[in-house]
């Protein structure tokens, strides 16, 4: 313990265990700070909380099975969802921004499928954009290589076998056994 | 040398009393002398007639032919053909080209010419030819051993002695030695009444065709390769022998071997083994016994020989014969009563001997026989070294070269199979190079630093001088470095200056100067397989010791070298600068050849378009004949430097690819993560924009 105070002294470094600390410290904070601003602005809008509750399930469920770091899915799916859900809320702001015109508006399928659609715009784009980029980076990747080995066998053309750091002569052996 | 020994060496390298004489001339070769027969031009004036044969003038490893001169049509005139295994004096000809010619055969002209040696026109190899004026009369005597008509004593002083001392006075102001004289090297001159006329001495290397009678009696202990050019003093001593010759009317030993002569000398002195019982005036007594002193401290000097030719009176002096033993020390049959010739004894026997040395046996008959305190401390000192360091056959070896040295200081320096006097050290290396046994006995006796100690037992001051000791430590050093460029080639270039390149690749080429070695190794690109490296060791050591300034630099980085191309870049900056500085302006078959050895480094470079560009240099190059323009081609600075700094920067660049392919291939792109991240975004982001969109549309809705 003494040893590790001391190696923190000396780096200006705080130790390893004190940092996490920090950390999980100041995520603590940001979440109650969160917490403070939406819960009130929650209860004031809730009827567009209650909206946005029920049209943004997908962005909650995507969430959930969200494992990537910095939360990729849900950004993607949560920002078309919300885009989505925006002709729902404007809709009971249309009718009085009311806990009445909630019912209303969730009654309109409309609604709900153009939320849930844009989320499912938000998912197929996750779920198809890494077959296309791999495709496109090994296409990548084959022309690339090819004008790297055009290169190499220009400088080995100008300078010599000698410049790949092989012997002329080691290379013309292996090229005999090969 | 014992007769073991003399055995062991290579007919070549023996030309001790018998290789004295010129060797016999096969029919086969005259044949092809003939069939080949041409004028051979040697310079711009001097024409050889090889049909012209003149045997006369032959010397042992030089034949002779005549030639004329085109300044000079009535003269006669001959030329030796000198080999390149014992190559002429050529560091002596200018200066001995301005002598007087009326008692000596100076050189009149010299060069390498191309000369025919078998039918075929790819027979002809170069050679060095070396231009006399006929010498009047007749040779005293054709053979060294035959007997001639004694000359009178009252003839010899102004005939003989007068003469050959000014010519030897002229040699001695140009700090040079004669080393050939004697009576089949003396000519007998227009008339009786004028002096004779002394032979060539620069066709071979100095004292390699003295017969021994005519060498003091270290030089004739030497072998024939190791006497060198000697000083003076031998020269004197020579001519005391050609005057006993000519008093006695042929040699006195003419049966004896070289080891009889020598041990002869030895026992009874030069001066009674030379003349014997032979009877002279008082007058004539006192020069000889002053020429043919052994002490070379003692013996007349030229000086000596003018006050006697002028009529001073000088007291003759003793001959020093060695102080005889108590007790006759017995090995391998033989009986020996003084150090001296014990010493030429063991010298003679050599594996009994080395094994004698370190035995002990020699101190203790040293101690109790000789009077001697010196060299008996000497003998005593070399035992105690010899045992300490003796361990096995190279131990031995050194233990007796060390007891040798003790013994007989003055004698010449004796390992193994090979004997040679220190001065000769350097032309010894040269002779002996090609035969490994003897070559490795010089480096042995260098390494060993006998020479050092043979130095130290000496007596004289310039033996004492460090000067002369800092020699063979430089030469050991250089011995000690294997890189090219240095061992023992670079001995041999550096101290024979002015002996010929006698590498492998320029064999029959006789390269005597360093503007002579590029078109040498052109003629051998153009005849010969031009291929693999286009130098070695010789070539090397050849060029850092005769090119100014010296190439250090580049010497030092091709020893250095740590790999092929660099080496290679060497080699070529090597020979671009020989031909830069020396010429010849084109070299086109060396030149296709040294291409080819370079084209390589051009295709070590890595960028395609700078390779392809330094290719065509380099066959443009070729075409021009030019090695410097080879190396412009190859070694362009800033073609390499943008070569190197492109490829890391392609490297990299490579090395980003190969990182990203793998990223591509391992789903960097298509992955499920990927997929899913862009997914999350992506999905985010059309939600949004959807949304807006209706809620716009809704607004306009409810607007309207």
């Amino acid at each position: 313990m003494n040893a590790r105070k001391t190696a923190a002294k000396k780096t200006g470094r705080p130790p390893a265990g004190k940092a996490k600390n920090a950390a999980g410290s100041q995520k603590l904070w940001g979440r109650m700070a969160w917490g403070v601003f939406l819960l009130p602005a929650a209860a004031v809008l809730l009827p567009t909380t209650l909206i946005l509750g029920v049209t943004m399930l997908p962005t909650l469920a995507a969430y959930v099975v969200d494992r990537t770091q910095g939360k990729a899915l849900t950004i993607t799916v949560g920002l078309l969802n919300f885009t989505g859900s925006l002709p729902a809320v404007l809709a009971l702001w249309d009718v009085g921004h009311r806990i009445g015109g909630v019912s209303r508006v969730l009654g309109e399928p409309l609604f709900w499928m153009g939320a849930y659609m844009a989320a499912g715009v938000g998912w197929t784009i996750y779920l198809a954009l890494p077959a296309m980029l791999k495709r496109y980076y090994t296409n990548t990747t084959d022309a690339r290589m090819r004008k790297l080995e055009d290169r190499q066998a220009a400088l080995r053309e100008e300078w010599g076998q000698e410049v790949s750091g092989e012997s002329a002569k080691g290379a013309a052996t292996a090229a005999e056994k090969g | 040398m014992s007769e073991e020994t003399q055995e062991a060496q290579p007919e070549a390298e023996a030309p001790e009393r018998e290789a004295a004489q010129p060797e016999p001339h096969g029919a086969g070769e005259e044949r092809r002398g003939s069939g080949a027969g041409r004028s051979v031009p040697l310079g711009k004036y001097v024409r050889i007639d090889s049909n012209a044969r003149m045997p006369q003038f032959d010397r042992p490893y030089a034949r002779a032919y005549a030639a004329s001169d085109s300044r000079e049509p009535g003269m006669s005139a001959y030329a030796l053909i000198c080999t390149e295994e014992y190559p002429p004096r050529i560091t002596a000809l200018a200066p001995l080209s301005r002598l007087d010619k009326s008692n000596i055969v100076p050189p009149a002209d010299w060069g390498t010419v191309d000369w025919a040696e078998g039918s075929g026109q790819g027979d002809t190899v170069r050679r060095y030819a070396v231009v006399f004026d006929q010498p009047a009369g007749q040779v005293l005597a054709a053979d060294p051993h035959q007997a001639i008509e004694p000359v009178r004593e009252d003839k010899l002083a102004e005939r003989v002695i007068r003469p050959f001392v000014n010519v030897l006075h002229e040699f001695a102001s140009r700090g040079l030695t004669h080393r050939a004289i004697c009576a089949n090297n003396v000519y007998t001159g227009e008339s009786a009444a004028q002096g004779m006329v002394l032979g060539e001495c620069v066709s071979t290397p100095a004292g390699l065709i003295q017969p021994v009678l005519y060498e003091t009696i270290p030089s004739g202990q030497a072998d024939a390769v190791g006497r060198g050019a000697g000083t003076t003093a031998d020269d004197i001593y020579a001519l005391g022998a050609l005057l006993a010759v000519m008093i006695r009317g042929g040699d006195p030993m003419p049966e004896a071997s070289t080891a009889e002569i020598i041990a002869r000398k030895i026992e009874v002195g030069s001066y009674a083994a030379v003349l014997g019982r032979t009877r002279l005036s008082l007058k004539m007594m006192e020069p000889l016994r002053g020429m043919l002193l052994d002490d070379p401290d003692e013996r007349w000097t030229l000086e000596d020989l003018d006050m006697w030719l002028n009529g001073r009176q000088l007291s003759p002096k003793q001959a020093y014969l060695p102080h005889k033993a108590r007790r006759v020390f017995h090995f391998e049959g033989q009986e020996y009563l003084n150090p001296r010739t014990l010493a030429h004894g063991l010298a003679q026997t050599w594996r009994p001997a080395a094994k004698l040395a370190v035995s002990g046996e020699l101190e203790q008959w040293v101690e109790r026989s000789l009077d001697d305190e010196t060299q008996a401390s000497m003998v005593k000192q070399a035992g105690a070294g010899a045992q300490q360091s003796a361990q096995g056959a190279s131990g031995e070896d050194r233990a007796l070269v060390r007891m040798l040295i003790a013994l007989d200081p003055p004698a010449p320096i004796r390992l193994r199979s090979l004997a040679f006097r220190l001065d000769a050290l350097p032309q010894t290396l040269a002779l002996v190079y090609h035969n490994d046994t003897k070559r490795n006995a010089v480096a042995d006796a260098l390494v060993n630093k006998i020479p050092q100690r043979w130095l130290l037992s000496q007596k004289d001051a310039l033996a004492q001088d460090p000067r002369t000791a800092q020699q063979f430590d430089r030469m050991a050093q250089y011995i000690g470095q294997q890189q090219i460029g240095f061992g023992l080639e670079r001995c041999l270039y550096e101290y024979n200056p002015g002996w010929p390149c006698i590498s492998p690749m320029v064999r029959g080429q006789f390269v005597t100067g360093i503007d002579q070695l590029l078109p040498a190794l052109e003629r051998r690109a153009a005849t010969g397989p031009a291929e693999g490296t286009p130098i070695d060791r010789h070539i090397v050591a050849y060029l850092a010791t005769r090119m100014e300034p010296p190439p250090d630099a580049i010497i030092d980085a091709l020893g250095k070298a740590k790999d092929e191309l660099t080496r290679r870049r060497a080699i070529i900056h090597l020979l671009a600068r020989v031909q830069k500085r020396h010429g010849p302006r084109t070299l086109p078959a060396l030149t296709a050849w040294i291409g080819e050895y370079a084209r390589p480094i051009a295709d070590a470079l890595y960028n395609r378009k700078l390779r392809a560009r330094a290719e065509k240099n380099l066959n443009r190059a070729i075409e021009s004949g030019s090695l410097v323009d080879v190396l412009t081609a190859v070694d362009d600075v800033e073609s390499k430097r943008r070569d190197l700094e492109g490829f890391a920067a392609a490297q990299q660049e490579y090395a980003a690819l190969v990182r990203e392919i793998d990223w591509l291939q391992d789903g960097g792109l298509s992955s499920d993560e990927n997929v899913g991240r862009v997914t999350r975004s992506a999905a985010t982001a059309i939600s949004a924009l959807l949304s807006g969109l209706v809620l716009m549309f809704l607004t306009l809705v409810m607007l309207l």
